[in-house]
């Protein structure tokens, strides 16, 4: 009798603990989840920009060269 | 060993070359220029464009809070305009027969003008930051609307006069006086830029409000999460704007003594030009209040030139456009390099 007491303590403590593991495991999905989002890049306006650096300096170069072209343009024709 | 050859401030030529094309050329521009006509660099001159640059630069300190914030403001300008068209219509000469109010048969304080001023745009500017703050709507869509808003209120303001939309000029001379006059040589309005100025540097930097505002404008969550009421801050940085649309249109009403419907177009293009010249970045967290009056004192300083060198008014549109977007590709491909 004794005996299965005792077994039926254990399983109803077996459930317990698995319960307890699993909200553990929630709350640390929860606190990763968290973790992403202050540790990954902050999401900005400039983060959809996806070009290298390369194609940067030529944009960067193609628009200095236009405005010398507008500028010369704008004195020579006034 | 690092090799250092070729390399200027710790970058190689091309680098240096790339982060300060924008300075480069305007600098060649405005060297060109002096060489041109040497009257250019007279004293008259110089406060003639510092005195320009006054009123946009107070307009710039305000906007370049929304910038550090990730956000912008379309607005400003129209803003500017309703605070101007207010100020001007209560410091109109008692003598002037055709004045907006008159029942006003004594000048008025022009404390009570100013304070009016501050109070309709700081309305604007709480509306805004309603918008950002409470609503999450993106700063650039509420100032949309808030500019359409505030151009219609202004035109309606002007129109309610009994001789319809006539321009609010013959302003008090008083009020003349105290916006243009000189001080030991200097522009009135200059010393005004050096005010606000001044406390606004001291509210970016040793005001929590000011450390608030980069940490929010950087990583508004991990701002959240350090304690800081995201909301509360952004509504504030958003008054303080609106007490500087507030004085910069009660200056400039002014300056230039005659408001239209008109007053106010592109000043926030003015605005944010100077703020992104002067190296704060739409990326957020990053601005100093030295680089914003240099960026708008350049910017005014282009416009002057342009002018001098009588390019073409329309062409110089397609310039002054051209400068922004450099100025932000610039700021873009710094934000590349460092990741």
């Amino acid at each position: 009798m004794s005996e299965e007491k005792e077994a039926l303590e254990i399983e109803q403590r077996q459930k317990e603990l698995d319960e307890r593991e699993k909200q553990l495991e929630e709350k640390e999905n929860q606190l990763k989840q968290k973790e992403n989002k202050l540790t990954m890049a902050k999401y900005n306006l400039y983060e959809k920009i996806n070009v290298s650096l390369k194609t940067m300096n030529i944009v960067v170069a193609v628009i200095a060269i236009a405005l010398v072209v507008a500028v010369v343009v704008g004195v020579v024709q006034r | 060993m690092e090799n250092t050859k070729g390399m200027i401030a710790g970058k190689t030529w091309q680098e240096f070359l790339l982060d300060y094309a924008l300075y480069i050329i305007l600098g060649i521009m405005i060297i060109g220029v002096v060489v041109a006509d040497p009257s250019f660099l007279s004293m008259n001159n110089i406060w003639k464009i510092l005195a320009q640059a006054s009123t946009r630069g107070i307009l710039a300190l305000g906007v370049a809070g929304m910038i550090v914030l990730a956000g912008t403001d379309l607005s400003a300008g129209r803003i500017l305009g309703c605070g101007a068209a207010i100020s001007a219509s209560l410091l109109q000469s008692v003598t002037y027969a055709s004045r907006m109010y008159p029942q006003i048969t004594e000048p008025l304080p022009w404390v009570v003008p100013l304070l009016l001023s501050i109070i309709v745009c700081v309305a604007f500017c709480l509306l805004n930051g309603f918008g950002v703050a409470k609503l999450h709507m993106h700063a650039f869509i509420i100032s949309l609307g808030t500019q359409l808003i505030a151009y219609g209120v202004l035109c309606l303001y002007i129109d309610s006069q009994e001789g319809g939309a006539q321009p609010i000029a013959s302003l008090d001379p008083r009020y003349i006086e105290l916006v243009n006059g000189y001080w030991l040589g200097v522009p009135h309005l200059v010393y005004f830029l050096i005010i606000c100025a001044a406390v606004m540097w001291v509210i970016w930097n040793k005001t929590t409000l000011g450390k608030n505002m980069f940490a929010i404008g950087g990583n508004p969550e991990a701002a959240a999460v350090s304690g800081v009421n995201v909301a509360k801050n952004i509504m504030m940085i958003y008054l303080v704007a609106g007490v500087l649309y507030g004085i910069a249109s009660f200056l400039e009403a002014g300056r230039i003594q005659s408001v239209t419907t008109a007053t106010g177009t592109n000043y926030d293009l003015d605005a944010i030009s100077g703020c992104v010249i002067g190296g704060v970045s739409f990326s957020g967290g990053v601005g100093t209040v030295p680089g914003i009056l240099i960026g708008v004192i350049i910017l005014q300083v282009i416009n002057y030139s342009l002018y001098y060198l009588g390019v073409n008014a329309y062409l110089q549109y397609v310039i002054k456009g051209l400068i922004i977007i450099l100025a932000v590709a610039i700021d873009v491909r710094k934000y590349i390099a460092k990741k």
